[in-house]
């Protein structure tokens, strides 16, 4: 293992928040280096290390991508998904983490429905934790993820206008991205109906827009978030095709930004709801695809500086 | 009957707002004699002897707490509560009718008012449930209950909400001449909420209720108060905007009155940035803003009482997501010197706080106590003001250890406790 060093003091990866501008430019930089060689990055940095992945929610690309990190890393890693009907059975989420704990996992990387599990936990085991989703809280390896590919793109964080457009009130994604962003030195915009922008959030830092139109204006990267089906029937916003005629993304409303902006998603889409199917498609454009791949060089980012944290604060 | 004489001591009395040194002699049931220091001389006299620092207040009259007996023993039981209370220098207190069975039935007040009354302890008073089953739909015998015993009407830790239910309610508890105590929240809005709304919340991904939902419904209330004339009182009052509703109230002359809890006065919802499950509070804790309101009314007599809104929460309930664990902190260990920080802070006079935890709760429910007087019961707590400690859960009377002040610094002890004459502490 290289001596890369993170300026990274922790054995957990909770969030972005309090994480310094040197801290991130370090992954981000790693990252963009395990990038390169992905046709052969296959390295010892874990071996003989237990990862254990630990979904209370579906997901596909997060789990499968800390996993490819894991093995890619020559970690042994076991996967537990554990579906919403399983945890009402009764067994609470410490006795679920300490039955594994006992397991002596070295990671254990945690998606969870409620907000502040990741640091609940982290009291509880002794091996490292990886946030990767608490309920509307942090989805820290998300939005670096979102950053490395903006940079690997060839474009500067410092000065960027960002607008992230759709559900800011329920989204972890957009809580890790706006404390990235803006600890990075981007001008952020949030744009969404006001059912879907939670208050006060001008006080971290951003910009709020009720009309697409003013939001993107001027825009280098639209960020599109997705929505969920059940807030869009009735409750939160009134419709899809509401929704979609005020706030869905397409070639034509892409022109108030900036010329050869970008968009970017980070997955799973909703065609023809947030994103116009075509503008999707369009790679010269969407981001969409760069993200899922830098998503994994990311992750060996964050798993080699914990494990470099490890090595350094549990000597 | 023994008597017993407590020579030169510092009386301090926030109904007759007396603040001096006294001979105070009492029996084994009420107050017979106060008079000049060291002029009361019979060596028949058991004599309570207390350091210069240490003053004798009024026994202190909590209007909130839960039992958790009968229905969740495990968690609280009756003997560890009113152990608790007289620990804290409580000699009077109200609990609420939300245990297991709910007390909705004058059976339960006689049954657990005698259990109570076994154990020689602090006076338990009862609340009776509002609503059968706590589930607002049909009024309780409201006038059993009271021949039974209990001293208000309340649907416990939810509101009494639906409004022709609560028109009523009011309407027939002036034939009754009872409180009616308010919870006052909007359940469509707080439901799944595990915070008030605010910056805090948002950067947490917390759920959020917004502030103003107390005061919607205290205003709603208010006009149902002002039409059957009817008494009214709203428990853990913790905003700004629920404090000016009462105090437009107070001031157009209805007969309303407020509590609120220590939580609502010293912390605010920047605790919850941890997601520790012990700031996770019923109603949630809210901005510095509110808080300072909340001092400011306990200052201007807004607010009449403070109670110890007790809550005893077992480990398991609070070892949880923040978003899963149960509301609550345990309150009446930490209630006086709660209290009592807002007089060493310059925020209130020493009378005042005193009399917001006993002649102020007193009037709340009409109770002949609160003050040290001729002829009164003697309920009466012995406090030495300068000892420091620090709070511990664990170290608490109670069989659960969940209290929103852990670890932090408090100044003042209870010597002794004494109810009717008796040292129950």
């Amino acid at each position: 293992m290289d001596n890369f060093n993170y300026y990274f003091d922790n054995i957990h990866l909770l969030g972005i928040q309090g994480m310094n501008k040197k801290t991130i430019q370090s992954i981000l930089e790693r990252a963009q280096y395990f990038n390169q060689k992905k046709k052969n990055r296959k390295n010892k940095i874990l071996k003989d290390n237990l990862v254990i992945n630990l979904f209370f929610e579906n997901s596909t690309r997060t789990k499968a991508s800390f996993e490819i990190a894991a093995k890619s890393m020559s970690a042994d890693i076991l996967n537990i998904s554990v579906s919403s009907s399983s945890i009402k059975k009764g067994e609470t989420l410490i006795d679920t983490a300490a039955t594994l704990n006992a397991m002596h996992p070295d990671f254990l990387i945690l998606r969870h429905p409620n907000s502040g599990a990741a640091e609940m936990l982290s009291k509880h085991v002794e091996c490292s934790i990886i946030n990767a989703g608490d309920g509307r809280h942090e989805h820290p390896t998300q939005a670096l993820l979102d950053a490395a590919v903006i940079k690997e793109e060839g474009i500067n964080l410092e000065g960027l206008k960002i607008a992230i457009c759709g559900d800011i009130l329920n989204s972890r994604v957009a809580r890790s991205n706006i404390y990235l962003l803006t600890t990075m030195g981007a001008q952020v915009s949030v744009i969404g109906p006001p059912t879907l922008i939670p208050k006060d959030i001008e006080r971290m830092g951003v910009k709020v827009f009720f009309d697409l139109d003013s939001g993107l204006k001027s825009s280098d990267i639209i960020m599109i978030l997705r929505l969920q089906n059940e807030r869009m029937d009735g409750s939160e916003t009134p419709s899809k095709r509401e929704y979609y005629s005020f706030f869905g993304i397409n070639e034509n409303n892409l022109k108030l930004a900036k010329k050869n902006a970008l968009v970017m998603h980070p997955g799973p889409m909703n065609r023809g709801v947030e994103i116009a199917s075509l503008l999707a498609d369009n790679n010269e454009i969407s981001l969409v695809k760069k993200q899922v791949e830098m998503g994994v060089s990311v992750r060996i980012a964050c798993l080699e500086m914990l494990k470099l944290s490890r090595n350094k604060l549990l000597k | 009957m023994k008597k017993t004489l407590f020579q030169n001591i510092r009386i301090i009395d926030g109904n007759l707002n007396i603040d001096s040194n006294k001979d105070l002699l009492i029996n084994e049931n009420s107050i017979l004699e106060i008079s000049e220091p060291f002029s009361i001389k019979n060596p028949d006299y058991e004599l309570i002897k207390t350091s210069e620092a240490s003053f004798i207040i009024p026994g202190i009259i909590d209007l909130r707490v839960e039992s958790r007996d009968p229905g969740l023993s495990h968690t609280d039981n009756l003997e560890t509560l009113l152990k608790s209370a007289a620990k804290s220098g409580v000699t009077t207190m109200a609990c609420l009718p939300n245990t297991k069975p709910v007390i909705d039935d004058p059976s339960m007040v006689e049954s657990l008012s005698l259990r109570a009354q076994n154990f020689n302890l602090t006076k338990l008073l009862i609340y009776g449930a509002a609503s059968i089953g706590l589930n607002d739909e049909k009024m309780s015998e409201l006038g059993l209950l009271k021949q039974a015993g209990v001293v208000g009407f309340t649907n416990a830790n939810k509101p009494i909400y639906n409004p022709l239910l609560m028109k009523r309610i009011l309407s027939y508890s002036t034939m009754l001449d009872l409180p009616v105590i308010q919870h006052a929240d909007i359940p469509e809005l707080s439901m799944d909420t595990e915070a008030t709304e605010s910056e805090n919340s948002t950067r947490l991904g917390l759920r959020g209720v917004p502030s103003i939902t107390e005061a919607m419904l205290i205003e709603r209330d208010l006009h149902l108060v002002k039409l059957t004339n009817s008494r009214y009182h709203v428990s853990h009052v913790s905003t700004k905007e629920g404090l000016q509703a009462i105090e437009r109230a107070k001031n157009d002359g209805l007969k309303v009155t407020c509590d609120t809890s220590p939580p609502y006065f010293i912390l605010n919802d920047l605790s919850l940035s941890n997601y520790d499950t012990r700031y996770k509070l019923s109603p949630p804790l809210r901005s510095d803003e509110d808080r300072k309101f909340v001092e400011q009314s306990l200052k201007n007599g807004i607010i009449d009482a403070i109670s110890s809104d007790h809550s005893p929460q077992n480990r398991d309930s609070k070892l949880l997501p923040f978003a899963q664990a149960k509301p609550g902190s345990l309150g009446l260990e930490t209630l006086f010197s709660t209290t009592l920080s807002l007089v060493n802070s310059d925020k209130l006079p020493i009378e005042k706080a005193i009399h917001l935890i006993t002649s102020g709760p007193a009037k709340v429910l009409n109770l002949n106590l609160g003050t040290i007087s001729k002829g009164r019961p003697a309920d009466l707590t012995v406090i030495d003001p300068d000892k420091s400690w620090i709070v511990k859960g664990e170290s608490m009377n109670s069989l659960s250890s969940n209290t929103c002040f852990e670890k932090m610094p408090m100044q003042g002890i209870i010597l002794s406790c004494w109810k009717n004459g008796r040292k129950i502490f």
